[in-house]
Formats: C-alpha cells, sequence, structure tokens
C-alpha cells in the first residue's frame, strides 16, 4: 500500500496529548499510521502512514481535524546507502 | 549564571541534586496529569496537577485564594519556604505554577533549568515515593495584579491608553491564523489571527535543545530585535496562558524587565470575544 509522510504543527500540544493524539492515530480507520515522531520545542509531528492513495489520507485529516503542512508519498527510499522504490 | 538580572531564580538539575535534603526546600513537579510523576519523581518531590489544582475547576480563573492557600500548605510550605518547581512539557506549567506563586506573593520560587527531561536524560534518580510532607496553614497574601493582565487590559492597550507592548508566544502558524489549535483539538476559538501590533516571538526561541534558556545575550538580541526592549510595560500571551508563562519569566527574571505581565486568557479567550480586532498579517516589529 502507498506510504505517506505528513507534518503537522503542534501548536501547544502536550506529552499527555501527544499521547493521547497517537491512540486516535493508532486506531484509524481505512489509513494505517505506521509511525509517528515528534518535537515539541520545534513543536512538530512529523507521521508514517500507509494510505490506499492521497485523497483518501486527506480526508480523514479532514474528518478528524487534523491540519498539516504537506503529505506527500515516498517514492523510494535508503536505509544504508542503497536507495530503493518504496 | 550567563548574566541573568535574577539569576538565583534558575537553578540547574547539579544544584537540585545537591540540595535534595535541605530543611527549608520543597520540590514541586507540575504537569498537565500526574502519570509521569507517579511513574517517578524527583525524589521529595510534590506533584501538582496542573489542571485540576491550579485552575479553577468551575469558571475559567486561576485557583481561588483560598483554594491556593490549601493546595500550597498540603505541600507543606511556609512563607520561607524555597520552592523549586520542575516539570514535563519543557517546564511550561512549572512556569505556570512560578507565575501563580508569584501572583499569590510566595517570595522564594525557582526554576529548575531544563525541567523533568534534563533530570531523565542525566539519568538522575527517581522515587515512587510518597514525599514525607507536614502539612501547613499557608495564608495566601493578595494577588499581585501587577503580573496579570486581564482583557481589558489588552483593549486598552489597543485603543492607545496603554503603551504596553504585546508578545505573542505562539508558533508563526498559529500568530498567522492557520492554525487554531493542536492537530486533532477542538479549535477552541472562533478565529484565528493574533492580536494587532502584537511581536510574534515563538517561546521555544528562548531555549535550547534541551529545554534549557538560552544566555541572556542572545535572549536580549531575541526580544531586542523585535523591539521588546523592557523599556515600555510587556504582555505576553499565547492559547491558554502556559507557554506565554514560559516567556514572561524569561522576561522578567532572566532579562529583568521591569513590568511584564501574563495574558492568561490568552487566544482561547480574544479568538473567542464578539468585536476583538484581530490582524493576521505579520510585522516586522512589535509596535
Amino acid at each position: 500500500m502507498p506510504r505517506y509522510l505528513s507534518l503537522h504543527t503542534l501548536a501547544c500540544l502536550t506529552r499527555q496529548g501527544a499521547e493521547q493524539l497517537i491512540t486516535r492515530l493508532a486506531a484509524a480507520d481505512g489509513v494505517t499510521m505506521q509511525r509517528a515522531q515528534i518535537n515539541m520545542i520545534e513543536g512538530k509531528m512529523l507521521l508514517e502512514f500507509d494510505s490506499p492513495d492521497r485523497d483518501t489520507l486527506e480526508k480523514w485529516f479532514r474528518d478528524e481535524g487534523f491540519h498539516y503542512d504537506w503529505v506527500f508519498r515516498v517514492e523510494f527510499e535508503a536505509r544504508g546507502s542503497k536507495l530503493e522504490p518504496v | 549564571m550567563t548574566d541573568y538580572a535574577h539569576p538565583e531564580v534558575l537553578v540547574t538539575t547539579d544544584w537540585v541534586a545537591g540540595h535534595l535534603n535541605d530543611p527549608n526546600l520543597r520540590l514541586i513537579e507540575v504537569d498537565v496529569d500526574t502519570s509521569a510523576y507517579d511513574q517517578g519523581h524527583v525524589p521529595g518531590a510534590v506533584g501538582w496537577n496542573w489542571q485540576t489544582q491550579l485552575q479553577d475547576t468551575v469558571r475559567r480563573d486561576l485557583a481561588d485564594q483560598r483554594s491556593f492557600g490549601q493546595l500550597a500548605g498540603s505541600a507543606g510550605l511556609t512563607p520561607d519556604t524555597t520552592v523549586i518547581l520542575y516539570g514535563d512539557n519543557n517546564n511550561w506549567f512549572a512556569a505556570w505554577g512560578f507565575w501563580q506563586l508569584k501572583y499569590y506573593g510566595h517570595k522564594d520560587v525557582r526554576l529548575m533549568n531544563g525541567g523533568r527531561k534534563k533530570w531523565l536524560e542525566e539519568k538522575r534518580p527517581l522515587s515512587t515515593d510518597a514525599p514525607k510532607v507536614q502539612p501547613t496553614s499557608y495564608t495566601v497574601k493578595s494577588p499581585d495584579t501587577s503580573i496579570r493582565a486581564k482583557r481589558d487590559d489588552i483593549f486598552a492597550v489597543l485603543e492607545k491608553h496603554s503603551p504596553a507592548q504585546l508578545v505573542d508566544v505562539r508558533s508563526a502558524d498559529e500568530f498567522s491564523g492557520k492554525v487554531i489549535a493542536p492537530p486533532g483539538m477542538n479549535e477552541t476559538a472562533q478565529r484565528g489571527g493574533h492580536i494587532p501590533g502584537a511581536a510574534s516571538i515563538p517561546w521555544a526561541q528562548a531555549v535550547a535543545e534541551d529545554g534549557t534558556f538560552k544566555p541572556a545575550d542572545a535572549l536580549r538580541q531575541l526580544y531586542g530585535g523585535k523591539g521588546v526592549t523592557g523599556e515600555q510595560e510587556v504582555i505576553a500571551y499565547c492559547r491558554i496562558g502556559e507557554r506565554s508563562s514560559h516567556t514572561w519569566f524569561v522576561l522578567k527574571y532572566l532579562l529583568g524587565y521591569k513590568n511584564v505581565r501574563n495574558y492568561d486568557g490568552s487566544w482561547t479567550e480574544w479568538g473567542n470575544l464578539v468585536g476583538a480586532p484581530i490582524e493576521k498579517e505579520i510585522a516586522a516589529a512589535a509596535r
């Protein structure tokens, strides 16, 4: 299934709020949250999703009230020195 | 400590570690909820819950004098106690606790630089034991209203009855109105943007990556560069008043600005006020 990264502005999301958010993300229907990475000082959260397509993911964000800075589909990735299609 | 105006109010984790058994000292961890405290806290620390103990739980306001006095008494405070505050979430709520203790007149209040995160990163000891506390009868002084701004104070600035400068400590996206609340949260304000004339100086620009405060020179450049020099009164605000209490601490105690107030109503009040003016474009500096 296609993989997407999304970046979100946290406003004043607390650690406790992030824990609740992760629980919601983990229970998402139609999209699968694979990973979340957060920096409270930068005020940003990076999410990694599996989603059938961009429209499905963006619709889920809209329905859940998750504003986002950007979404992009991961086409290639490298772990180590070899670049491979995702 | 790097030329701060009031270095005595900021203590290091090292200092705290060396003073854990001081008889007249009380450590207080302030969190949004105390689950982290319950899992392990600085030995001897009392845990305060920002949501249920440092606010009025019926109407939107600070804990009233009576409730605050009871809370302070239950932590064993006397007027002479040295209170050291720390917490998670980059000491936001510890700074709020600091501000509230000062609001109610407690003399000696300090913040542990870097907060809970730094204590944990340095692998310092934690305890799950309830601290030994001898409850006291703590008499709260009349509130120091000179450090708290209400919405009428903001209107006074906008109507030019007050020369105070406004500092918006939220992120750039909140300042411009692109974002009003954390992701997935109900917006909590009807409108986005900022109070007209406010300088955008996000709270995070005052700290290093480990959450400790930047040196005094860097802080002077940060705020001075945006025209916030302390010559006039400064009023800081954010969304709910906790990030702005962090900035209030920086301006008042680290830079020594004489007149600094925290507008704790912040954007969740202003962004819901019928008829309150709102701006979305960004000015270069505070007006």
